[in-house]
This record gives structure tokens, sequence and C-alpha cells, in this order.
């Protein structure tokens, strides 16, 4: 989000742009959170691995579309993960090249093997779970930590605006 | 130039739908299929294969063993069978193995049947009165909450006697699983039968160890199959602790307020004939006191009805006198009902069936946290009072 702001052809509506975009999903995900614990209850919740796909595969209005309802939010999230992906991805690729000061290409495709290992780095379901708290986790210290502290060197050094 | 761009394009999708063409991932053919509606649990009742398991040295412990079976529908019930055999076929098929876990049980029937067990289209789950007395209910059901095929949308219900028995029709043509499905959605027209219970809504009753009702099925020798009241699950064993009968659940469901629709047979006073109340609106406000350490409750039941039949011939509907006498007769009965349920839910099983404790956590979480531990027994000792309100708006198309 932050990365694709500077790119933007009119960078004084970053503000507004932000806040809609971090709006739309925030209302979706604060629906999706009332609608489950309402239907499950919390000790429901508490109890089930995948509450959303539970609540999804447990309520059937026989009819069209209500029955079997997962496999379309399936098909939804999938697309979902992949725009995710593809921005974050082209991301990582922009930033090494960057950092290096070479062409883009050679990391957009050695990117791929290395994130084919790191994603057969946790052994079970646990350890997946634990490492997405510690990404969750590592982007809290990356995006709100790091800044400031770049923020303030730049501010002790006292670069330019 | 752009043209054959665009051609490039349609002949690439081409190509990519003819790759998709060629058949489908992990694809189940039909045939090969036994499409599981229904499953009932019992308590197996053979003591011979009990020591037989039993006797073996060094073996696990004895357990309870359970008898599971599994309800297949045929060819015939999905219109692919052939029409020319001269008996009629049934138009399911059970089977029956027994075990002391459920999976290895239900592997076992592959020894039985030759179509692989397909269980995402199961409708059913029965529970046997023997069963759901002497195991924890969290144990039975944990195979069908954590199995991925089993969708959690199944409803379930207990059994009085063997639950097997219910799965079994005298009629060809009838699937016993569906057909206790289809009643019930009888939940909207009357008030003895409960709403629909899955195995979502059970899952954190369960976890969170309140007691709870299930709908009770009673099969007769005859193969007919009827809901008959309520069975009382107790939240702290998980464990059936005892039936209320379809008076008892009337009484309830006006507790709860989620009845639909309904009758209330009452009795009109002068002349001792009935007034038949119909139920159009039904609703019901619990509400939590706490003074010190005095908690009590009070029910404010509401419903808005007709009058639906009334044997009073002397009388006339179209006269307000006569309407609110009745009103105060139905008042007067479901006071009944609900008064009897009471005695029996707090003096007799001693549970919280009707969600008196999640009013009260709403209401006063402090005070809920200091006496949910023991919440039944608090619960049986706790004063409630009760309001009830109905509204007659119309007699229907006869104002005699």
């Amino acid at each position: 989000m932050l990365l694709l702001v500077a790119f933007m052809k009119q960078p004084d509506k970053a503000a507004k742009v932000v806040l809609v975009g971090v709006f739309i999903p925030l209302l979706f995900y604060v629906i999706t959170v009332v609608m489950v614990i309402g239907a499950l209850s919390i000790d429901g919740v508490v109890m089930s691995t995948w509450p959303t796909l539970e609540l999804m595969r447990s309520f059937e209005i026989p009819g069209l579309i209500f029955e079997r309802f997962e496999s379309w939010l399936l098909v939804i999230w999938i697309m979902q993960i992949f725009t995710t992906f593809t921005i974050t991805y082209y991301a990582a690729a922009l930033g090494m090249a960057q950092l290096f000061k070479k062409r883009i290409r050679p990391f957009v495709y050695g990117l791929v093997p290395i994130i084919y290992l790191i994603a057969m780095v946790p052994k079970d379901i646990n350890d997946l779970f634990k490492f997405g708290d510690m990404v969750g986790n590592a982007a809290l210290l990356l995006f709100a930590v790091l800044p400031v502290i770049l923020l303030l060197v730049s501010s002790v050094r006292g670069g330019k605006a | 130039m752009k043209h054959v761009t665009v051609r490039n394009l349609l002949i690439s999708l081409l190509v990519l739908t003819l790759l998709s063409l060629t058949g489908c991932w992990s694809s189940k053919e039909i045939e090969d299929l036994g499409l599981v509606v229904g499953t009932s649990l019992d308590l197996d009742t053979q003591e011979e294969s009990r020591e037989e398991s039993a006797g073996q040295a060094g073996g696990p412990p004895r357990r309870d063993r359970i008898t599971i079976t599994n309800q297949f529908v045929t060819a015939e019930t999905t219109g692919k069978g052939t029409k020319n055999a001269s008996s009629q076929p049934k138009a399911y098929n059970n089977v029956s193995e027994t075990g002391d876990a459920i999976l290895p049980t239900l592997r076992n029937m592959i020894l039985r049947i030759e179509k692989r067990a397909f269980d995402e289209h199961s409708k059913v789950i029965i529970i046997g009165g023997d069963l759901a007395r002497t195991l924890d209910l969290q144990k039975i059901l944990d195979f069908f909450i954590r199995e991925q095929e089993m969708r959690p949308s199944c409803l379930l219900l207990i059994a009085q006697n063997r639950a097997s028995q219910t799965l079994d029709s005298k009629k060809p043509m009838e699937v016993p699983a569906f057909k206790l499905v289809e009643m019930t959605h009888g939940h909207g027209r009357t008030t003895k039968i409960l709403p629909p219970a899955t195995l979502t809504k059970i899952e954190g009753k369960l976890h969170s160890g309140t007691s709870f009702l299930l709908q009770n099925v009673v099969s007769s020798a005859n193969g007919d199959i009827k809901f008959e009241g309520a069975a009382v699950i107790e939240g702290k064993t998980r464990k059936l602790r005892g039936f209320l009968n379809e008076k008892e659940l009337e009484g309830l469901t006006w507790i709860t307020g989620e009845g639909k629709g309904g009758l209330v047979k009452s009795v009109d006073k002068k002349t001792g004939e009935p007034i038949i109340y119909e139920v159009l609106s039904m609703k019901s406000k619990i509400k939590p006191r706490v003074d010190g350490n005095n908690i009590s409750f009070k029910i404010e039941i509401e419903s808005e009805g007709r009058i639906a039949e009334h044997w009073v011939v002397s009388e006339k509907t179209i006269e307000t006198d006569f309407l609110k006498r009745a009103e105060k007769a139905a008042e007067e009965e479901v006071e009944r009902l609900v008064e009897h349920v009471l005695d029996k839910i707090q003096h007799e099983y001693k549970t919280d069936v009707a969600g008196f404790g999640n009013r009260l956590r709403i209401a006063y979480p402090h005070v809920w946290k200091a006496v949910k531990k023991d919440w039944d027994q608090t619960f049986s000792e706790v004063p409630i009072r009760y309001e009830v309100n109905l509204t007659i708006k119309d007699y229907g198309t006869a104002d005699e």
C-alpha cells in the first residue's frame, strides 16, 4: 500500500486513497468478525481451526447459490491472495533491484525458488501459524518502528525537507 | 498489427480452454460413491462381543462399544436404477458396524460395501439415548466436527430408543434421513418442535459447558417415527440428563420465544369448551436482576395471534368481551405450561436449557464470571417470575 503511493501520478491525493483503501477491507473484516462470532458464538470460534470457512459451510439455504457457498468463497479468496501476492512480490523484486542497483528481471525470477524454499520451512500446521504470526509481527516492526527510526536519523542529519 | 495480437490472444485462450476441458482434478464418479445421508450412533447391546474384546490380555482397556449405522441412498433413489425388478427395491440401504471409536468403525464398513462412503451430503446424525447417557457428547461428535467432508450444517437428533430404528422405514420409497430433516421444518408451525440444531450450534455449546436441548425422536415397533419432546443435555457432563415431553417443550419454547407458530389450547371458564389460539408471532425477554448476591429473573412473554377455532357456541367472537376472556384463558394456559417446565428444569433436572445464563452473562458479566462455574446448580435455586401477554388480533372469517 505504502509502496504504491510512491508511484502515484498525483501524490497529493495519497492520503485520501490510502484511507479509502484501508477503510474498505476494515469494513469487510469487521462484518466478517461480527458474523462469525454471532453465528458460532465465542466458544465455537475458539474451537474451530478455520472459523470463517466453518461459518460458510454451516448455513445452507436450499436453492441455487447459498448451498455449498464455500466453493465460491474460496474462488474469491484465491483471487484475493493472487492480487496481494503479485503486489508484494513485485515490491520485493523492485526493492532488491534498487538495493543492488541492478536490473529488476533477474530478481523477479530469482525470488521464485527462494520463496518456494521459505514456504517449505514450516513443518506442520502449528509451525505455519507461528510463521504467520512472525511475519505479522515483523511487518509491525518494519512498517511502524523502522520508518520512525529512519525519520529520526534523517532529521538529525538534517536532510532536505 | 493489432489484429495479430488479438488473434494470438484468442488462439492462446482456445488452447488454454482445451487444457481445462480434458477433465476434472480429484473427480469422483457418482456411480462409485455411496452417498451417506444419515448416521445413527447407538450403544452396542451385544454383550458377547464386548467380552470378546475385553478378554484380550494386554489390550486396550475395555470401552463402551458404539454401533454406527450409515444410511446410503441407493441408485433407485437417485433415479438411475433399473425399474424392471418385480419386488419394489428399497430407496435406502443401511449398513451397521460396531467398534469403540468412530472413524475405525466407519472405515470397517469398507469391508461390507463396494462403494466409497461419501459424507458431503450427510444431513442428520441421530444419537441413541443409551449412548448419550453413557458417553460424553464431545467425544462422540469429535470426529464429525473435525472431519472436513462432513458438513457443519448437519442436524443432530436424539433417539429415545435405538437410534438405528429411526433410520428404518416400512415404506420402500421413503428415505428416513430425509424425512427426519423435513420434519424439523415443522418448527415453524408448532411449538412442539425445537429449532433445528446443527453441528455448528452444538459445537459452541459443548465447549462452553452450557446445557441445551436436542430434538427427541421416538420410533415405534411398526417403523413409525415421531418427534416427541426434547432431550436435555447437561452442560457439565455433556451427557443426556433426561427428556422433556411435548407439553414441557411447548412451555420451554414460550420461555425462549423461539417459536414461529403454534397453538394454545385453552378452556373457556364459563362453558368448559376449548378455545384455540393460533400464534402469529412470539417474543420473549428474559430480564436478569442482581441484588447483592441474589440473582432473579423475569420473563416477559408477548405474543400476537388469532382465534383459530372455538367451541363456545353461545358467544360471538365479534364481541370484545369474549375476545378478552379468550385472551385471558390462553394466557393462563401459557402460564401453566411455563410454570410446569420451569419446575421441571429447575428442580428435577437442574439444568439451564432455556438460556437464562446467557442473558445474565450479557447483562451482568461480572456476576456471571463468579457463578458460571456452577451455574446449573445456582440456576436451580434462582427465583423466576413471568408475565404473559397475549393479544388476539383477529378471529378468521367467522365472527360468530
